[in-house]
């Protein structure tokens, strides 16, 4: 697990507050949101919030690809990576 | 006058654990500092609970208790100030820029509790918030009663809560001085029998320390089993009082 994907995981646990999770429980390549981690929509956003203010990423609020961004660990990953680059 | 039962009680207080810690603090041996605790609220799903504040937590708490001895009932959720502790500090991430929570302003609503009390109870029996100053808890009982003579309703839950409001604002309104959730489960036919009528009383305004929270003043009054207590709270210039005669302990 790199170092990024731990960081985010720790965060989504703090941030939602999510009791009994830990970070071994979220799988990298695992959805986040409805059947894997079962996060709901007030989730993303308060995930889009937070990864704002950690990484001073703009995360676009009705941008379609955020749903691909936010699918699991791996592709947010890659997306805070990459933003971090631009 | 209004007649109202008492069925069944439900306080929390901080680090009042015990029964008899909640006696002990009724009768005024114990005093209360705040820990910052809350407990935990197993009658809301993890994926709900995760949400609330602590404010939600311990007024659910106190609910939770109810139904389970008593069974699923409407309710009547009342505070007086709301989760004053989160509205002021969306306010503050406001004037400072910093984003809001979106969960903190999803249930920052004064009805937020209650909604999240039946959605986890799965129930569509009614439910309703008020907010009625210092007089919260007459106003309580009022729409308790009013639900119980004109609804199907044997029974009524009453969930009376609320938390002290930020420093900022301390010098407006000391009350309360820790965070308390009461609940009861009322009715007119079984249980402690309490008549409630508003009394002529000439004095003029009560000196500002000697007021109590009227909710608070009601429970200690009832855990000692006095025979009646007086509820007062200042109303301009002059002070306005009920009598409240406790029956059938």
């Amino acid at each position: 697990m790199s170092e990024l994907a731990l960081e985010l995981k720790e965060l989504i646990i703090e941030t939602l507050n999510l009791e009994d999770v830990s970070v071994d429980d979220i799988e990298d390549e695992a959805p986040l949101f409805g059947d894997g981690l079962g996060l709901d929509s007030i989730d993303a956003l308060e995930l889009g919030v937070a990864l704002q203010k950690k990484y001073a990423v703009k995360v676009k609020s009705d941008a379609e690809e955020n749903r691909e961004f936010f699918y699991s660990i791996k592709t947010l990953e890659k997306f805070v990576s990459e933003s971090l680059k631009a | 006058m209004l007649e109202l039962f008492v069925k069944d009680l439900s306080v929390w207080v901080p680090t009042l654990e015990l029964e008899s810690d909640i006696q002990a603090w009724a009768d005024g041996g114990e005093t209360v500092l705040d820990d910052g605790s809350a407990p935990k609220v197993a009658s809301v799903p993890p994926a709900m609970r995760r949400r609330l504040g602590r404010l939600g937590k311990i007024s659910l708490y106190v609910a939770g208790e109810l139904i389970e001895r008593n069974g699923y009932m409407p309710s009547i959720f009342c505070s007086r100030h709301g989760e004053i502790q989160t509205t002021i500090q969306m306010l503050k991430d406001l004037i400072w820029n910093d984003e809001i929570s979106p969960t903190k302003f999803s249930l920052s609503v004064h009805n937020a509790i209650s909604g999240i009390f039946t959605i986890a109870n799965k129930s569509d029996l009614p439910t309703t918030a008020i907010t009625a100053g210092e007089q919260d808890l007459i106003n309580c009982f009022y729409e308790a009663y009013a639900q119980l003579k004109t609804g199907d309703a044997k029974q009524v839950l009453c969930v009376i809560y609320d938390e002290p409001i930020p420093e900022e604002y301390q010098r407006y309104c000391p009350l309360p001085p820790y965070p308390y959730a009461i609940g009861l489960v009322l009715g007119l036919e079984e249980g402690i029998k309490c008549s409630i009528s508003q009394v002529e009383c000439g004095g003029g305004a009560i000196e500002e320390g000697s007021i109590g929270v009227m909710a608070l003043e009601f429970v200690k009054a009832m855990l000692k089993k006095e025979s009646n207590t007086e509820l007062k709270i200042n109303s301009g210039e002059t002070q306005k009082t009920w009598k409240v005669e406790f029956e059938n302990y």
